[in-house]
């Protein structure tokens, strides 16, 4: 997949472009938010309950859907979401307002749990995404494909951990989220090129990371 | 020597990509450029990896429930004047219970304990509430921005928004299990999850699904369906059956998978990507007026899902 790519210029980006007029229009949820943030406890609760499931979502993907604190790390930003809403203007969709804080919140509680550094030599993967039952998989063969499948899984979190916070965010709502560069714009609260360059840099260090380590490089080459 | 410009990265179609929102043509084109980029490819690669640990689980109606919970129980904020006027007239009250009683000369013991209950309801009990449901060794929540005390209103409350936020009578809050289980949409079955041998199935059908393995995948969700129909598991699994099945060609079979979740769950977490599944597959199958009114559906109930963008990028389901 990666033999015979080498390091190549990528353009830059183009003319600085003011965002289009935010999304509040056609958001469902703005109206939720407007309260909660005037003090309705009613909306909140229904807020918190519509937009869960979405950052969920997002934390599961960050950290893991088996890692031990993914439901310590979603009340973490539930909590964050109440905290900022008093600041939330508006300029992206509460969905993706909560996907960001999502994000930011679990790419937190990977880096208070110290990182790692990443070298995939007897790196063996944490397997946190492997179903709570599937012991009995210890002796299916097809456990290998498993095991390789969750190694990659951490070793790209792994790499992550490694980027800026910025970048990462990016970076998370992007691939992991699936937001658009504008959308990730408006949810960061950053010019649609400032979101692109990070991205870009992102992209770029993953790659290198990838690049530096021969065993990296052969563990996501080889995976199905 | 001049060093060749390489096309750009195409961003967004590998951030749709990875929703699930493009087709093949589109698809084809990603590929084609993933060919020539390593940075999209690692990128991509990225994409895939965070995707295997997103599926929505059973158990997360309990997990929604607890953050929001511990949220209002923890940052209280928002409520803050509303709570602090309820506590002054309460202390207020008190203290004309008190001087009246004390007038008359009678059981100031009692007084005092009733004022003490009135000042502190609807405040220490939600606190203990949120604070029980943190898990132990929890960390207090990173500091997103400063919460304000907001202003105090009493203006009259809006009436809540169109689908699909859930009705307020199911708030996290509410003692029945069943009450919020509907209000997340996940059917009708009790407990929160179902039996043991459903979700050794729907875990079984995840790997496989999760390590490539779509026939046994395919197996094993239609499976737990047909002994578990009413479990959230096998509700859940429709939608991830309707994908794999999408995926091999089946679209009729897929349409039937997207159909039945949406109807055993028709304001479940998923239902935005079951609606914008079921729009692509019509159109595949040439129910262009189906496709539309699937498409119109998802607009109306979820005017911000990425689903959205690319419809109104390829001009589908525009009214005439």
């Amino acid at each position: 997949m990666f033999k015979g790519h080498k390091l190549r210029v990528v353009p830059g980006g183009g003319a600085k472009l003011p965002l289009p007029p935010g999304p509040a229009e056609g958001d469902d949820l703005v109206s939720l938010a407007r309260r909660c943030a005037e003090g309705d406890e009613r909306a909140a609760t229904t807020l918190l309950t519509a937009l869960g499931p979405v950052m969920l979502q997002v934390v599961r993907r960050v950290l893991g859907a088996r890692h031990p604190d993914v439901e310590d790390t979603l009340q973490e930003a539930a909590v964050s979401l109440m905290r900022a809403l008093s600041t939330f203007r508006g300029d992206s969709s509460t969905r993706h307002f909560a996907r960001r804080i999502a994000a930011r919140a679990a790419i937190d509680v990977r880096r208070r749990q110290g990182r790692v550094p990443v070298h995939v030599s007897g790196f063996d993967g944490d397997d946190d995404d492997r179903p709570a039952d599937s012991a009995d998989e210890e002796r299916d063969p097809r456990r290998a494909d498993w095991a390789l499948v969750a190694r990659r899984r951490e070793l790209i979190r792994r790499l992550v951990d490694e980027l800026p916070v910025p970048q990462a965010e990016a970076l998370v709502l992007h691939c992991a989220a699936g937001m658009t560069v504008e959308e990730v714009a408006r949810a960061t609260g950053v010019p649609l090129e400032t979101a692109r360059s990070r991205l870009r840099l992102a992209k770029a260090a993953l790659r290198e990371r990838v690049e530096r380590d021969p065993a990296t490089f052969d563990l996501l080459e080889e995976l199905p | 020597m001049t060093i060749p410009k390489a096309p750009p990265c195409p961003d967004d179609r590998l951030a749709l990509a990875a929703r699930g929102a493009i087709d093949a043509a589109e698809w084809e084109t990603l590929r084609t450029h993933l060919d020539t980029c390593t940075d999209c490819t690692v990128a991509w690669i990225a994409a895939r990896a965070f995707d295997g640990s997103a599926g929505a689980e059973p158990a997360d109606e309990r997990l929604v429930r607890g953050a929001a919970r511990a949220a209002l129980a923890t940052v209280g904020a928002s409520s803050r004047p509303r709570r602090a006027l309820r506590s002054a007239a309460a202390a207020a009250a008190a203290v004309i219970l008190l001087a009246t009683a004390a007038s008359a000369g009678v059981f100031i013991g009692r007084r005092s304990q009733r004022a003490e209950v009135a000042v502190d309801h609807g405040t220490t009990a939600a606190r203990d509430e949120g604070r029980d449901r943190r898990v132990p060794g929890s960390r207090p929540a990173p500091a997103i921005a400063p919460a304000p005390a907001p202003a105090a209103t009493d203006a009259p409350v809006a009436p809540l928004p169109s689908a699909p936020s859930p009705p307020v009578a199911s708030l996290p809050s509410a003692p029945s299990p069943r009450s919020s289980r509907a209000a997340l949409g996940v059917g009708p079955p009790d407990g929160a999850v179902g039996p043991s041998r459903a979700r050794a199935l729907f875990a079984r059908a995840t790997a496989a699904r999760q390590a490539g393995r779509v026939s046994e995948a395919i197996a094993l969700f239609q499976r737990l369906d047909a002994e578990w129909p009413q479990t959230p598991e096998a509700i859940v699994s429709r939608v991830s059956l309707g994908d794999l099945l999408a995926a091999r060609g089946d679209a009729p079979g897929a349409l039937a998978s997207f159909d039945a979740y949406l109807g055993a769950a028709p304001t479940g977490p998923l239902v935005p990507e079951a609606l914008a599944a079921r729009a692509r597959l019509l159109s595949r199958l040439g129910r262009t007026e189906e496709a539309r009114r699937s498409w119109d559906e998802l607009d109306r109930r979820f005017p911000d899902s990425p689903y959205l963008s690319r419809r109104h990028a390829r001009g589908e389901g525009a009214l005439p």
